[in-house]
């Protein structure tokens, strides 16, 4: 019974790795931009529906107008930091220094307006933990499974089926064509990073509501978004999927038998091992497309 | 006064052997590396746990004995180079910078957990007590002049020739026969053995050694001191070490927020990116390429069919 409760917490973590995975994924793989600022640009959505939802408003109102706003600063970090980048013909190099500095920056200037201290969302309801057999899981454990599970079948099927998917499947193989056939990237690769922001957006609220909300959370949720993707084979979203799930899963073991310090360190060990082995993750095919 | 500017100057000093190596990795070997702090935190440890259990103080033994622990941490960390590039890399020194350092707070008996260590006996060399901060100067002054020395002196060997060469033709570089990842893993541990070494200073001077001070925050803050003064000078990380070492110290005399480091450091690297790839040293030199003589298109012709110019340059 401990074990499939490990496999369940495991799976509630893992989901909602997967969530931060998904949205970098999606920038990461279509553009090749290493969003480095991608946690930071998250919580400044985060602190604002906290803030907002502590001052009495109705917590689904406060997320639905972070998920707004989080879809607006995803699309203007992409026209206003890396598109003009790229205009100046900036190396992928430079363009990381800069995003390295927008998390810098965002870092360091919302614990000064939020304070340093942590935030908690007041959501008893949502966390109290339900029965099922023996396995006890709250219904926001619940929800970021179904979120999880539920984003990543939509995206996959949006980027296999839609017009919106041919178009950024054009544009992430071949840039000169897509233009030539009158694709403007401009507006699908904004898109990508308004959706991207979106669904990280999720992810991030989801574990903040269950525990708080800290003003260096950002770089754990990038670092491990990242390390997922890149283990997982940068573009596929089923293997990030995967290695999300075993994430958590692993995560969860080493807290219980050996100790919560050691936790991350082993599943990090565990990431370098992964990508020593297969150097460009667990799923890659030669073709390096999107899906 | 005095006392102020004599610490700031014992910070640039510091921080300036710690970037050193880091610029020949970021400018040559083109390699980003974001784990610099934890090989910087081995180093202060190194000294913390020598002194504190007063085996020694002496800084000609603790200095060596860092330079080893210091290069063979590299070394590993550095190693997956020989399969990782770009994206990859960056993502494993994250990763590496976070296992070690989490790896000293959670070897509690030697290293003193969260807090760290504290309060250790004054470094000594042959003896001789270093006290003041004119004594750290002494001591600092001559170690640094070493460090860019023998740096100046392995770019002049046949080594750093094969190093300048990788930055500017990597393919070129491997029909004269030199592999260039034994080269890239090199430069790698020698950057991390002068971390090492100035970790060890910063410790002896600062009294304590708490991983805090080790961070992903920090080796974000080494590389903006290379890009800041521009990653293929040797004078460059020694300028980003000036503007920025001592900022948290003159920051907290005049009563900002400690949070204004950030916001510098976040806005520098937005700058370098979009006004001074090459930093300030770069700056500098254009201007004075544009002032030694005017640079005319049959000028950069005859550049590029000299070799004068990199393929930087040209980007």
């Amino acid at each position: 019974m401990r074990y499939l409760q490990i496999l369940v917490n495991g799976l509630v973590t893992g989901s909602i790795y997967g969530l931060a995975a998904l949205g970098f994924n999606l920038i990461y793989g279509t553009t090749k931009i290493f969003h480095v600022a991608y946690g930071s640009v998250i919580m400044i959505a985060l602190y604002f529906v906290t803030s907002i939802s502590l001052s009495g408003t109705s917590v689904y109102w406060a997320v639905a107008v972070g998920l707004a706003c989080s879809l607006a600063l995803g699309g203007l970090v992409y026209v206003v930091l890396y598109a003009p980048l790229e205009k100046l013909g900036r190396n992928r190099t430079i363009i990381f220094i800069a995003a390295l500095g927008l998390a810098t920056l965002i870092e360091a200037v919302i614990p000064w307006v939020y304070g340093p201290q942590p935030l908690t969302f007041n959501l008893p309801s949502l966390n109290t933990v339900v029965f099922i057999g023996k396995i006890a899981i709250s219904p926001l454990d619940m929800a970021a499974i179904v979120a999880a599970l539920v984003l990543s079948l939509t995206l996959w099927a949006v980027i296999k089926w839609s017009t919106f998917g041919r178009q950024l499947r054009a544009i992430t193989s071949n840039v000169e064509l897509g233009s030539a056939m009158g694709i403007r990237r401009g507006v699908i690769v904004g898109s990508v990073f308004a959706v991207g922001t979106a669904i990280g957006f999720i992810g991030l609220t989801m574990q903040s509501m269950s525990s708080s909300v800290t003003p260096v959370v950002d770089v754990t949720y990038t670092l491990i978004a990242a390390m997922i993707v890149l283990g997982g084979g940068a573009g596929s979203l089923v293997g990030s999927y995967l290695i999300a799930l075993a994430w958590g899963i692993l995560q969860n073991g080493v807290t219980l038998w050996v100790s919560a310090d050691w936790a991350n360190v082993i599943v990090y060990l565990a990431f370098l091992a992964l990508i020593l082995i297969r150097p460009l993750g667990l799923m890659t095919s030669t073709s390096r497309r999107m899906l | 006064m005095i006392y102020i500017i004599q610490t700031i100057v014992i910070y640039s000093l510091t921080y300036s052997i710690a970037v050193l190596g880091l610029s020949f990795v970021v400018g040559y070997a083109q390699i980003f590396v974001l784990s610099q702090a934890a090989i910087f935190g081995v180093g202060s440890f190194t000294y913390a746990v020598l002194a504190g259990r007063n085996i020694t103080t002496d800084l000609l033994l603790v200095i060596p004995i860092a330079m080893v622990i210091g290069g063979a941490m590299s070394l590993v960390t550095g190693l997956p180079l020989l399969r990782l590039g770009g994206d990859y890399y960056i993502v494993a020194s994250l990763a590496f910078q976070y296992v070690i350092v989490q790896g000293i707070v959670n070897w509690t008996s030697l290293s003193g957990g969260p807090p760290g260590l504290f309060a250790f006996p004054s470094p000594t060399i042959l003896g001789w007590k270093i006290t003041s901060n004119m004594d750290f100067i002494y001591v600092l002054v001559p170690i640094l002049v070493l460090a860019l020395g023998s740096l100046l002196w392995v770019r002049r060997m046949p080594y750093g020739r094969a190093l300048v060469a990788m930055a500017d033709d990597e393919v070129a570089l491997a029909a004269g026969g030199v592999k260039a990842d034994a080269l890239r893993v090199s430069v790698f541990v020698l950057a991390g053995i002068l971390a090492a070494v100035a970790g060890v200073l910063f410790t002896s001077f600062l009294d304590v050694a708490s991983p805090g001070d080790y961070g992903i925050t920090e080796s974000i803050l080494m590389i903006t001191m290379v890009l800041v003064g521009g990653a293929r000078s040797l004078i460059g990380p020694f300028i980003g070490a000036v503007i920025l070492a001592s900022l948290p110290y003159w920051l907290n005399l005049v009563n900002w927020s400690v949070y204004m480091t950030g916001v510098i450091t976040g806005v520098l690297l937005l700058l370098v990116a979009f006004f001074l790839p090459d930093g300030v040293a770069g700056l500098a030199n254009s201007g004075l390429r544009r002032l030694s003589r005017s640079r005319s298109k049959e000028n950069f012709a005859l550049d590029v069919q000299n070799g004068k110019v990199t393929s930087d340059d040209r980007r």
